[in-house]
């Protein structure tokens, strides 16, 4: 890239490719805290940079803490939150407390500065909130306004962040800190909720979690610091306070798997990330992590963790991760609220297994096909075509995560339906195309009538499906 | 000899949670162990105890900006209620119920003002009590939530935000709007801006001219009148005077709604805390003009 500069506008191509690197980027920036502005009194977001969104500004207000939203008391109570925006954009947000309510109702003035990163900016601080925010700090953009100012400007962030950063993972190497590691990584990958309650070590074991995922995994994991538990801001991971009994309380009435410092905790997933990822730590093999992250898989999602430790922990070929067909980094995270929107709606569901009976977890349900039905096109076509029944079950796969959500097998579904229509004659392809046809209708039915939250979504899933299976 | 004996199934314990159990407030379906509404974070306790009555509870809002005094107004109110043995006599329904009514009277005991509302729905007081209007037999269940000021704007602003807003209010039977005078005689016009968003969103709501907000109770209380005695005396008058976007707007769209003047503490002044922080604190606990709003509502929903 470095090499031979050939002109582009005058302006060599070597240099280009560092402005893109190392320039800066554009940020919007936004405040919630309580004030008294023209817009209104009270918590409010009373500020923010022009490029904010009405749907992001809906959001940043849902998830905008007020007064008492810090567990810790005292000046120096800060939270890290990380969260996705309805625009498909990241934000990444530090609270503290910051001098007096202004009605003059005793307590804290809480204070949110939120960061509006887009997927792109994101990914030149590979995917971490933390670098973001370090990042933000240094420049001395995260400034306290003791009275809010009428506009904001985008901010700059200039630099990059490393996939690892020195120290991080290594010093969760030792002690009781490298089980939790493990504990935590199985959790988030398994789409629980999980309260950290580990005092003190909570931010440096999710700072280190975020660090041993793949960067394209990275995003999907939401989380807050310091902030209490409430069910209107959806993170993943809440790191809670010491209290044990009221932790206890919250994750039997929200369905949060609990992770204490003192408390065992249940045995990691074998050939799971979690455990491969301890197993290089005991070992001392930290430097076995490094290029494994750095690897780019596009195509990769925290769900195909467990896999890709497989492969790798037994020295098999990777399998390949295809992308999202064409998709940008907002895509991505659309559909990463699409994920969260069903984990969220999974659990909470009225017939989602129940905690307290039968030790059931709740856990995400899996995207399994449904049963074999009379109707379903292997059934019909696997007596005809005896050679292609691994191609029609594929198929019938790839429809029914295509309309359940998952991002890679839209793309999947046309190499799918392609290598099925080359085994058939051209005269069944029209009967095979019917079949398929109504088996999209009746999956797309079944998935509405259990989940119709996603009923939308889930209809322009099913256009693309159709357009693929109606193309010649 | 065979005997039979009877052997309930385990899954039979779980036959309960097929069918949701629906949420009083705002309708949505919820598991019977939830302890809030997964949409309006409404607590379940709330269904729970409404699920056996042949009437359902009413719903009452006490609305207002933030700041103007709705959760001392409140607890206030409550504990004159509950401590009344003839006219107007309050049980409260379910522990959930007392805990506004005890952190302010114990606030107030203690030479302050209680804490702000936080705007998070899951973390609001809501009671459930019974009113017993005196000589007339028949108890009335009503529903009163202490719901934060700037969540009611942001909804009024930004629709949806919060889901639960607009279903309750479109169940409410009535509300008290309470209104700060001494913004009001200091010249600041976001009470009446406010109050009119407020009254165009609840009118929206439904318009229907029999069943519909415009002929539903509205009280409308100047909450600190011990700090504006212009208010006191006739509160309609000063309502016509300082705010008169909203007394217009009341006057010709809603049908049944009256002016009151309400004050908790006799007087206040500012205590300084720790570093430079000026705290409002009560000087004394002297009510007047606190339970006449709640009567006459409560006269016009249950005649």
């Amino acid at each position: 890239m470095l090499g031979e500069a050939r002109p582009l506008d005058g302006v060599p191509v070597s240099f280009l490719y560092l402005l893109a690197e190392f320039g800066p980027v554009f940020v919007e920036q936004a405040i919630f805290t309580s004030a008294r502005t023209s817009r209104g009194s009270g918590y409010h977001l009373v500020a923010a940079s022009p490029g904010l969104t009405d749907a992001d500004a809906r959001d940043l207000t849902r998830y905008g803490p007020s007064h008492d939203s810090l567990w810790e008391s005292g000046a120096e109570a800060l939270s890290v939150n990380f969260h996705r925006l309805s625009s498909g954009a990241y934000c990444v947000s530090q609270t503290t407390p910051e001098g007096p309510e202004y009605s003059n109702r005793g307590g804290a003035r809480i204070y949110t500065q939120s960061l509006i990163v887009q997927p792109a900016a994101f990914a030149r601080f590979a995917n971490n909130p933390f670098a973001v925010l370090r990042t933000a700090l240094a420049l001395g953009v995260m400034q306290v306004h003791s009275e809010p100012p009428a506009h904001l400007e985008p901010v700059e962030l200039f630099g990059h962040a490393a996939v690892i950063e020195d120290g991080l993972l290594s010093s969760c190497a030792a002690g009781p800190l490298r089980s939790k590691l493990g504990a935590l990584i199985d959790a988030v990958i398994e789409g629980s909720s999980v309260a950290l309650a580990v005092g003190g070590d909570g931010v440096q074991l999710l700072a280190a979690m975020i660090q041993a995922l793949p960067v394209e995994c990275r995003p999907e994991v939401t989380f807050s610091t310091g902030l209490r538990f409430s069910p209107t801001r959806s993170f993943q991971v809440c790191c809670l306070s010491a209290n044990s009994l009221e932790n206890r309380r919250l994750c039997r009435t929200y369905g949060m798997q609990l992770l204490e410092m003192d408390s065992a905790d249940a045995a990691l997933i074998q050939d799971g990330w979690g455990w491969y990822v301890t197993t290089l730590l005991e070992e001392g093999r930290l430097h076995e992590i490094i290029p494994l992250l750095q690897k780019p898989r596009p195509g990769l999602s925290l769900a195909l963790l467990h896999e890709l430790a497989a492969s790798v922990a037994g020295g098999a070929e990777e399998p390949l991760w295809v992308s999202n067909n064409g998709s940008s980094g907002a895509d991505r995270s659309q559909d990463l609220n699409h994920l969260e929107g069903q984990r969220i709606a999974c659990l909470e569901r009225t017939d989602a297994p129940h905690h307290s009976v039968g030790g059931v977890a709740s856990t995400v349900p899996s995207c399994s096909p449904p049963a074999q039905t009379a109707e379903d096109p292997c059934d019909v076509l696997s007596g005809r075509f005896p050679l292609a029944v691994d191609q029609l079950q594929r198929l019938e796969d790839l429809i029914f995560e295509s309309l359940a959500g998952r991002p890679h097998a839209t793309d999947n579904l046309h190499d799918g339906w392609r290598r099925l229509a080359a085994v058939i004659d051209r005269r069944s392809i029209v009967e095979v195309r019917e079949l398929y046809l109504r088996h999209t209708l009746c999956c797309w039915r079944e998935l509405n009538d259990s989940d119709p939250q996603l009923s939308q979504a889930r209809s322009e899933w099913a256009l693309a499906i159709l357009e693929t299976l109606l193309a010649e | 000899m065979n005997k039979d004996t009877a052997v309930y199934l385990d899954s039979y314990r779980l036959a309960q949670f097929a069918e949701c159990l629906p949420c009083h407030v705002c309708g949505e379906g919820n598991s019977h162990e939830a302890e809030h509404c997964r949409r309006c974070f409404a607590p379940m306790a709330l269904t729970h105890q409404s699920s056996g009555q042949k009437q359902a509870p009413l719903m009452i809002a006490a609305l207002g900006a933030s700041g103007v005094g709705k959760t001392v107004y409140l607890g206030m109110l409550l504990d004159m209620l509950s401590r009344r043995s003839k006219t107007l006599h309050l049980l409260t329904r379910g522990a959930i119920s007392i805990e506004m009514q005890q952190n302010t009277v114990f606030a107030l005991a203690n030479g302050a003002f209680p804490n702000k509302t936080p705007i998070e729905p899951d973390r609001w007081n809501w009671v459930h009590c019974q009113i017993a209007p005196g000589r007339r037999r028949k108890i009335v269940d009503l529903i009163i939530p202490d719901m934060a000021g700037e969540s009611m704007l942001t909804e009024i602003t930004h629709p949806h935000t919060y889901a639960g807003i607009r279903p309750f209010l479109s169940r409410c039977s009535g509300i008290m709007l309470l209104i700060d005078p001494t913004k009001v005689r200091a010249g600041h016009q976001d009470q009446d801006f406010f109050s009119v968003k407020l009254l165009s969103y609840l009118r929206e709501l439904d318009l229907d001219l029999k069943t519909g907000w415009p002929q539903r109770p509205i009280a409308l209380v100047f909450s600190k009148a011990d700090q504006c005695p212009d208010c006191q005396d006739d509160p309609n008058r000063f309502a016509e005077r300082h705010l008169p976007g909203m007394w217009r707007f009341c006057r010709e769209r809603f049908q049944r709604y009256r002016y009151f003047a309400a004050g908790v503490a006799g007087a206040c002044a500012y205590r300084n805390q720790s570093g430079a922080d000026r705290v409002r604190v009560p000087l004394r606990v002297e009510p007047s003009g606190v339970v006449e709003p709640f009567e006459w509502l409560v006269n016009e929903l249950c005649p």
